[in-house]
């Protein structure tokens, strides 16, 4: 009886943890998903509703850099350039530009590699990641005070 | 020992006779209490002493008060009147950037200086020691106050003015957040060096400061 119920606690564990958890493929396909049309605020998506789906950005953005963290091979070249472009779609809603916070541990590990894919932006876009990317990392180590 | 039987049946008849009088005098139906209420009439009609109903009046004060709007409470209402609150208010709002510097606490601590809240720059470094910063300057935190603990839970139910001092959820080594909450409910938004309306949310915060200041 005992060995039954610890089979099951370990069955449930193991079904719960594989839903849970995506692949970096995976969140690549949900990132690569998102366009400006999930952040405009229209009659039939009301700020709330954006509001929504830009939280599930971030999400999916933390998702990625973590699984990308944990990889032993640097992130692909794709992967850099959703990250980069998703960011900055969120920034048009997020004015907090949570995005950057985020993207700033994997950044910090591949600084060239981010780099190329920040040049894929358009340059109006460029100077606001890089500026929000600077802010960031001057907050982590001076404070906001 | 027949006397006493037929004496126990006689006592018996007669209690029989009187419960009908008695549920009478303790259900009155046009004072009966709905479910969830507390109904002082019926047990009026009871026989409790005095003290059992000022306890009860008691508990009916309670259950009140926390039904009552927080925000008509006349320290709240002080605060958020307060010429030095408006002034802090639209000093924020007139030095916003159009999108976070991340110097949320440097704009704020500004403001509250302009405004004539603080009498001097707060020493501070990271948004999330703004609660102990501010406690130094005679403000309240009101998610620990007895009063206002278990009515103001979230950002909306703040008051106008009222500092909100945030911490990362996911890294404890983040500086947290701090923003100025700028109308009551709904009406308002939040400003710190950047506006956010309440319809967006802040990702990986908590909310662990709502401060006023009492007294002002």
């Amino acid at each position: 009886m005992k060995k039954l119920f610890l089979f099951s606690v370990i069955a449930i564990q193991f079904l719960c943890s594989t839903a849970q958890t995506a692949t970096l493929s995976e969140v690549l396909v949900r990132l690569k998903q998102y366009s400006v049309k999930d952040i405009e605020v229209t009659k039939n998506q009301p700020p709330k509703e954006v509001n929504k789906k830009v939280q599930r950005m971030l999400s999916d953005l933390e998702v990625s850099v973590e699984l990308s963290l944990k990889e032993k091979n640097p992130p692909t070249e794709q992967m850099l350039k959703e990250l980069v472009r998703v960011s900055v779609l969120t920034f048009k809603f997020d004015h907090s530009q949570a995005a950057t916070e985020l993207i700033l541990p994997l950044y910090n590990k591949n600084q060239k590699a981010f780099e190329k894919a920040i040049r894929t932006l358009p340059k109006k876009e460029q100077e606001e990641l890089r500026k929000s990317i600077k802010n960031t990392s001057r907050e982590m180590i001076e404070g906001n005070g | 020992m027949g006397y006493s039987k037929l004496l126990k049946v006689i006592c018996f008849f007669l209690h029989l006779a009187s419960l009908p009088a008695n549920a009478q005098s303790t259900q009155n139906p046009k004072t009966a209490a709905t479910e969830g209420q507390t109904c002082v009439g019926c047990y009026k009609q009871n026989a409790l002493g005095p003290k059992a109903l000022d306890m009860l009046n008691n508990i009916n004060e309670v259950v009140l008060s926390n039904k009552q709007d927080p925000t008509q409470h006349p320290a709240i209402l002080a605060y958020s009147q307060n010429i030095s609150v408006i002034r802090t208010i639209n000093h924020a709002l007139k030095h916003k950037k159009p999108s976070s510097e991340k110097l949320c606490y440097r704009y704020v601590k500004r403001a509250l200086k302009a405004g004539g809240l603080v009498d001097e720059y707060l020493p501070g470094v990271p948004a999330k020691e703004g609660i102990k910063d501010l406690k130094g300057k005679g403000f309240i935190n009101l998610l620990e106050d007895p009063r206002f603990k278990n009515q103001i839970k979230t950002t909306e139910d703040a008051p106008k003015g009222a500092i909100l001092v945030y911490r990362n959820t996911k890294d404890s080594k983040h500086p947290g957040h701090i923003e100025i909450k700028t109308d009551w409910g709904q009406r308002g938004g939040y400003v710190s060096d950047f506006y956010r309306s309440t319809e967006t949310t802040l990702y990986n915060r908590e909310l662990i400061g709502v401060m006023i200041k009492e007294n002002l």
